[in-house]
């Protein structure tokens, strides 16, 4: 009880480490440098036209997604091993910044189906599991906000982010599973069924190689660090709060 | 210890990071291992290169003629053949007679011997045809996304007159001969009723398996290739010597059924979704900056409590 008690103790926030500013730095020249690899170095695509390049950031977005939900499994793997709630900072992180970059995923996605498919949404495997993914995660924070008791609400929310992620693995398996998508891929053929593949030339993947860097790695990071110190400032806030009502 | 096992943490962590990125490429190779025998022979098939114009079309570079294009128009030139096949964009109203004759730097003086529109898989086009002595041109023109396409082509032997006429497919059979000889009396060469019996044929040419039909018109040799393409039909009729006219009609209609297109207009919905990822980041960045204002408050109030 007194560990436990111990481990729920808040770190007093501080400054901005040295550290997570250089981060920031880095990420603003970072995606600076992977738009104008999109827009302007990486060439037209001549089928599709200018709307090819929002790709650019889409597919690394579901990268930066993965990440950051990947984050959410480790954190609550480690807290329900650990109880430490250093662990469902990193969790709650996780999900939402990667709640965000699945949003962008998911819209920019419709936005390019537009044009290309000349629908904005169809009931293609790969979409329906992706919005199952996103309304996954979404509720997981809803559910989060639902549960007044501390302990509960992380334990609840490790186990939830853990089983969460099966819909993660979903959306990245289901073309294995069903063979009618119209999804199409980069890395590999794309299914006998895609409407709207693109050559791989060495434009697309230079562009997509700092998209992934930039949207699938350090934005998460990035994001994910200031998230968790903004959790870790509300750990400490609540903890004055109580200090002083029990005083 | 304590401070070594947070150093072993930090490191596990940023290795599962990496690890699980993995994941993801994998997923993607394992769809490749289930892909179809149509996806491998996709694969398999020769890129075919492109000529991309500055003003938004594409055609396929005729590798055998020499590449006279600009960033503008495309041209291409066969001395051997006598021909070229330019592919140009103008203004919706400009004349596309007009339009061909700038780009090949000649006259066309004459009145078109044969003019109608065509709908065909890829939109409706305005032909037109003329007979300038030795010369002999073929213009195809349409409009799209507020400009005029122009493909021209135009053949300057004295031995041969070419011309390459699209049909719009009104019978039923897998024939090509009705289209071939509604060309030959839309172009004034000759009625239905004069027509002899023909000597019917086949031609294999890279963009498919064209029928002939060869005429004796009082001395004269008049061919005809067709070839069916959906709700049109491709024809080519040549007057004369009929040599060089397989090699004209492959490269002519290569420029226009292997790839001529016009790339799509569509950078509003790019500007569209990069304005939804700037949004989504706003709202993400723009919520954090407020929780961690309303807990710095808090923590303020707490602390002005505490100290009275």
């Amino acid at each position: 009880m007194a560990q436990a008690k111990a481990k729920d103790i808040a770190q007093e926030p501080t400054a901005t480490p040295s550290l997570l500013r250089i981060l920031t730095l880095v990420t603003v020249l970072g995606v600076v440098v992977a738009l104008v690899f999109a827009l302007v170095i990486a060439g037209t695509d001549i089928e599709q036209g200018e709307v090819q390049r929002i790709f650019y950031v889409h597919m690394p977005a579901f990268f930066g997604a993965f990440v950051a939900f990947g984050a959410t499994v480790l954190g609550g793997v480690m807290y329900l091993w650990k109880r430490d709630p250093k662990w469902d900072r990193l969790a709650v992180a996780g999900v939402e910044v990667g709640f965000a970059l699945a949003l962008i995923n998911l819209i920019t996605g419709s936005i390019w189906a537009r044009p290309i498919w000349n629908t904005w949404w169809t009931w293609d495997p790969r979409l329906t599991s992706e919005a199952i993914m996103v309304l996954t995660y979404a509720a997981y924070m809803m559910l989060r906000a639902g549960i007044d008791n501390v302990d509960t609400r992380r334990r609840f929310a490790s186990v939830y982010g853990i089983l969460a992620f099966a819909t993660v693995l979903l959306v990245l398996f289901i073309i294995r599973v069903r063979d009618d998508t119209i999804h199409p891929t980069v890395v590999g053929n794309s299914p006998q069924n895609a409407q709207g593949s693109f050559a791989a030339t060495s434009g697309v993947v230079g562009a997509l190689m700092v998209g992934l860097l930039v949207w699938g790695l350090i934005v998460p990071v990035t994001l994910m660090w200031y998230r968790i110190r903004l959790e870790n400032m509300l750990d400490w806030v609540n903890r004055k709060k109580m200090e002083v009502l029990s005083a | 210890m304590n401070k070594r096992y947070f150093g072993w943490a930090r490191w596990l962590v940023i290795g599962s990071m990496l690890l699980l990125l993995v994941l993801p490429l994998g997923a993607q190779d394992d769809a490749a291992e289930g892909s179809t025998d149509a996806d491998m022979s996709e694969e398999e098939e020769p890129e075919i290169p492109f000529y991309s114009s500055s003003e938004g079309f594409n055609v396929p570079i005729l590798s055998t003629w020499v590449d006279e294009s600009d960033n503008m128009t495309a041209l291409f030139t066969n001395t051997d053949l006598q021909a070229r096949i330019v592919t140009a964009a103008a203004g919706e109203g400009d004349d596309p007679t007009a339009v061909a004759a700038d780009k090949l730097g000649i006259t066309i003086g004459s009145e078109p011997i044969f003019t109608n529109r065509v709908n065909t898989a890829d939109g409706t086009w305005e032909q037109r045809y003329y007979d300038e002595g030795d010369t002999h041109i073929s213009i195809l023109s349409k409009t799209q996304e507020g400009r005029r396409y122009v493909i021209a082509f135009i053949e300057s032997n004295p031995d041969v007159a070419v011309y390459m006429p699209l049909i719009d497919r009104t019978w039923d059979d897998e024939s090509a001969l009705p289209g071939i000889e509604q060309s030959i009396e839309s172009l004034g060469i000759a009625t239905a009723d004069e027509l002899p019996e023909p000597t019917l044929g086949t031609v294999s040419l890279p963009t498919g398996e064209w029928q002939t039909a060869t005429y004796d018109l009082d001395g004269t040799t008049v061919t005809g290739y067709g070839l069916n393409f959906g709700v049109t039909d491709y024809v080519a009729i040549a007057v004369g010597d009929n040599a060089s006219v397989p090699d004209l009609v492959d490269a002519y209609n290569y420029t226009l059924l292997g790839g001529f297109f016009v790339t799509t207009s569509n950078v509003e919905y790019l500007y569209l979704g990069l304005a939804v990822v700037v949004i989504i980041f706003a709202v993400l960045l723009i919520s954090m900056w407020m929780r961690w204002r309303n807990a710095r408050r808090d923590l303020r109030t707490v602390e002005q409590l505490t100290s009275n």
